[in-house]
This record gives structure tokens, sequence and C-alpha cells, in this order.
């Protein structure tokens, strides 16, 4: 059952996440020069032994991050496909324990490979209760989640209490508007995942490049981020739209309907990041246009991924690593508006003639 | 009348070829298209409705679908098997987009909401509707507006005794009014409730007549 949960949850857990982790290993790995990487970590390190308070803002981030695992597994196990998961609750406890903590730990992984060498640095430098706080810390976080587990297949049966809840304003809700109620209602904690992943990306960048802020390209490489950030949100809402408005495909809707619904998803969606980039950046005339364009044709190119690998998770994962650094590469050589017009153009040319001759449904 | 032309069709999933076929057409009236599970059924009335892609050409009254896939779509409605729709927007959001993108009259649909008996549940979301309400659902939705060809795919599971009789009632007056009608079901229709023309089922990925 490991094996199976593992080669399901886990798969499609880092498939799913695959931008939020190029990112991170960017920020990370690639952005100091190689010479400099040990001391960079060493250093991070060193500061987050520095205070109390910066080693809980770790914890708080580590706990975050296992919410997010929490609420992807969570999600999964509401489809059909798996409802073999809930066959756990014939074996014994102890087993069942030792599954979630597993799967959980593999989960984990970026972290715990983190915290090993963060462990190494604090025996060092004999920041020894803060060693066995990280150990304490790690241990209390995974052994909560598959506690929490076990209670979830084990006691489903039992109505969840609601505390908390939220209704939006009733109205005749327009066709176009759809995909963000998809969001709002059903993937809540993705969307503020996704958003907040990506401005603290965003911002993460124009902290590292704070010395050359004034380059356009800095703005373009934090949009980037973002839009990496989202692409956990453009699967699903296209997922959505295979799986619930596939009903759409048989009525007489013409091709700039439905073009410019698309677009108009995609540019709301992305209103938040680009105020936040006018912001960043001045409102200069030249920086909104590029930003704006640079933005809209980067959810074209993960919608277009989408299509080319029929929802694929791995496949989507592999066109997002190319993606990122082909799309860097390119920032960083100044042919950012060439490339964000070959997007646009081959996703109009996509949606005019070739839209109709591929069927998602048929995975 | 109408004239619907199905020519040198190809359909596969994978290698798996599904449908194979030179010539099938229909001219006006009821059919049906009957056979177990996974015989093409649904694959041959998801290629009827502009669903899915296919080789071969494919018009209604000399409509290509490839060639005027709007006008094509402005004259069929296809209700689906096992319809799915989002479980936020409530039926009438839904029969509302219907209504705006097929220009049709609202107090004929209102008119059949009251026939399935869904009047009452039109303002509840989707999502708390049972199988047999969202099937109803997709039928209203596939009633409404001018339709020349309709296809129902398995248009009587779920639905309630009630039901089946509302609904053959409205395939007798809008085939009355000139309307055509592509059925399938792996079920036995009522006898002498529709007057069908043919009969079909789909045999080694060929139509033929029953």
């Amino acid at each position: 059952m490991l094996k199976l949960i593992l080669k399901t949850l886990s798969k499609e857990f880092y498939a799913s996440h695959a931008g939020l982790f190029l990112f991170a290993f960017y920020l990370l790995f690639g952005i100091v020069e190689a010479s400099q990487l040990i001391s960079y970590h060493k250093t991070l390190m060193m500061l987050i032994y520095s205070s109390p308070l910066v080693l809980f803002l770790v914890f708080v981030c580590w706990a975050l991050y296992l919410l997010k695992c929490l609420f992807f597994v969570k999600k999964q196990l509401k489809l059909e496909s798996y409802r073999f998961v809930f066959l756990l609750g014939t074996g014994a406890k102890k087993t069942q324990f030792q599954l979630w903590l597993s799967l959980y730990a593999v989960l984990f992984l970026p972290i715990l490979l983190y915290a090993l060498p963060l462990i190494y640095i604090g025996m060092v430098y004999a920041h020894y209760l803060s060693v066995c706080v990280v150990l304490l810390c790690l241990l209390t976080l995974l052994v909560t989640v598959s506690g929490y587990m076990f209670r979830i297949i084990n006691y489903s049966h039992v109505p969840a209490k609601v505390y908390l809840k939220t209704s939006l304003p009733r109205w005749n809700k327009p066709y176009w508007t759809w995909p963000f109620y998809y969001l709002l209602k059903e993937q809540t904690l993705m969307l503020v995942g996704s958003k907040v992943l990506s401005f603290a990306l965003f911002n993460a960048v124009m902290w590292v490049f704070a010395d050359v802020s004034g380059d356009i390209r800095v703005a373009l490489i934090g949009i980037l981020a973002a839009i990496l950030a989202h692409s956990i949100l453009i699967h699903a809402v296209l997922k959505n739209e295979l799986d619930r408005l596939s009903f759409t495909r048989s009525l007489p809707i013409t091709l700039s309907s439905k073009m410019g619904q698309r677009i108009l998803v995609l540019l709301l969606l992305f209103v938040p990041e680009i105020i936040f980039y006018l912001h960043r950046t001045g409102y200069q005339p030249a920086h909104i246009g590029a930003g704006l364009l640079f933005g809209l044709s980067g959810l074209m190119g993960l919608q277009l991924m989408l299509y080319r690998v029929k929802l694929d998770q791995d496949q989507y994962l592999k066109w997002l690593l190319g993606f990122f650094f082909v799309s860097m590469f390119i920032v960083l050589a100044n042919y950012y508006l060439l490339y964000s017009l070959l997007i646009l153009l081959g996703y109009l040319f996509y949606f005019s003639f070739l839209y109709d001759k591929k069927d998602l449904r048929e995975i | 009348m109408i004239s619907l032309d199905l020519e040198n069709i190809e359909k596969k999933y994978g290698d798996h070829t599904i449908l194979s076929f030179e010539k099938w057409r229909l001219d006006a009236g009821v059919y049906w298209v009957k056979g177990g599970n996974g015989t093409g059924k649904t694959t041959l009335f998801r290629i009827i409705s502009g669903q899915t892609p296919f080789h071969g050409e494919l018009s209604l009254n000399q409509i290509n679908l490839k060639k005027q896939p709007v006008a094509y779509r402005t004259m069929i409605s296809y209700a689906e098997a096992e319809p799915q729709y989002p479980s936020f927007i409530t039926g009438n959001e839904l029969l509302n987009y219907h209504i705006a993108l097929r220009k049709a009259d609202r107090s004929v649909a209102e008119h059949i909401v009251e026939q399935f008996g869904m009047t009452a549940f039109m303002n509840n979301k989707i999502g708390g509707y049972s199988s047999g309400m969202l099937k109803k659902l997709s039928l209203i939705c596939a009633f409404t507006g001018d339709i020349q060809l309709y296809i129902l795919d398995e248009p009587l599971i779920t639905i309630d005794a009630n039901a089946a009789q509302v609904l053959y009632g409205l395939i007798n007056q809008y085939q009355a009014k000139g309307s055509s009608f592509l059925l399938s079901s792996h079920q036995e229709l009522e006898p002498g409730r529709l007057s069908l023309k043919a009969t079909f089922q789909i045999k080694d990925r060929k139509i033929e007549a029953c």
C-alpha cells in the first residue's frame, strides 16, 4: 500500500508543485556563485540560530508547507480514484500510522534535506538547545499530521464541525466568472496559497536583486516567478473546464467569444500581480506594456503546455522546468518582448485552428 | 426536414478504433441507437454533437461541422448520459446561460422546468442535486431554443417514471414541430410511446439498421 500511495499521492504532489520547487531551488542554489554557495548557506543557517524569533519564523514556514501537503492529500482523497485509500481503515493502527508518517516524510523531504545541514551547523557551533527544538519541531509536525490522517481515514463517518461559514453575495453569475467561483469556493486554499507564494517569490526576487532593481529584467524575473506560482491554479482551472464545462463544446459559441473569455480570465487572475509589479516599477509606460504582455503570455504558455501534455502532471513538470529556464535566459538576453509576442501568437493560433482537434477527455 | 450526413468517419482512442464507416445518412424522424456498454454509442453522439475530434466529414442540412462550427452547433442540442456541471452555480444560472446563448424563449423553458417538477429546485446550487435532478436539468437545457436535431444520450437513466413520461411527451411534441431526435439507450424504450423511424446498432465499428 505504501508503494502505491507514494507512486500516486507523492508523485502528483511534486508534479503539481513543480513551479514552487523550481523557484525555491533557484533561490537557494541559483542566485549565488558556485564558489560562494557553501558560505552563503552557512550564513543563512547561522542567521536561523541567531534569534528565537527567526527560528520560530522558520518553523511557521515549515508548518505552512506541511499544511499545503495536508490540503493537497485531503483534496485528492475526495476524488473517486482515491477511494481505495480508505481501505487502510481495515489495517492495524500502527501500520496505518507508519504509512502516513512515511508519506508525509516523503512530501516533507525538501525540508528534511535542508534540516540535515542545519542540524550539523547547529551542533558544530554549539546551539544544542536550538538543535533539540528543531528536531522536536520536525517530529511534532510529522506525528501530528500523521495522526490527523489516521483520524480522517478511520473517523470519516463523524460529521465535521463548521466553525466558519463563508458565503459570497448571490447574483446571476455570468459564464466568465465561473472559473473564479470555482477557485474561490472549491480551491480556496490553493488560490490563497498560490497568491501568497506569488507575492513572496516576486518580493524575494526584488530583494535578492535590490542593487539592480531599476532593471526591468529583474521585475520580469519576478513576474516569471509569479507565473510559475500560478502553474497549479492554471492546471486546476483547466481540469475543471474539462470535467464540468465540457458541455459547452456542443454549444454555438463563437471563436472570438471563447478566446475573449479565456484571455479575460487569465488577465483578471493576474491583476493583483500586475498592480504590484507596476507599484514596484514606478508606473513607467514601457514597463506597464512589457509586464502585462509577459505576464499574460506566460500564463498562456502554461495553458498551451497543459494542452500539449493533455494535463499529464509528470509531463507538465518537465515542460515547466524547460519553460522556466528558457524564459529566464530570454529575459536576461533582453528578448522578452519578442518571446511574449510569439507565445501570444501561438496561443491565438492554437485556439483558432487546433483547439477543436484535440479532446482532453481522451486521456 | 433535416439531413444528417456522416462520411468516411473514423474515430480512434489511441490505437483502438471505436468507429469506422463510410456513410450514414438520416433524414427527419426519431432514431434509436441501441446496444450494450462500450459499443461506441456515446462516441458516435459526441462526434455528431461536435464534442470530440474525428476523421471524416459531418454535416447537417449541408452545413459542415468543421467548416461552419457555430452554424452547425446552433442547429443541434446534446444531452450527455452523465452530465457534469459546476457545483457552485444554480440550476437557473445554467439555464439562463443556455437561454442567452441560444436566444431562446424563457417562458417555454420555464414551462419545461415546471413539467419536470424542477421549479422549486432551480435556485438551489447544482452541488446539492441528486443524479436524477441533474439529468432532468440537462434535459431542460437541451430543450432550450429552436433546435433541429436533439441528441439525447441515455435520456432515461436515473430519471423517475413521471419524468420519463414528460420526456416522451416533449419528444413527440417537438417532433410534430419538425425537429428530429437521435436517442441512445441500452434499455428497451417504452413500447408505443415514440414513433421510431428506425433503430440502429453499432457492430464491428459500423452502424447498421436493426
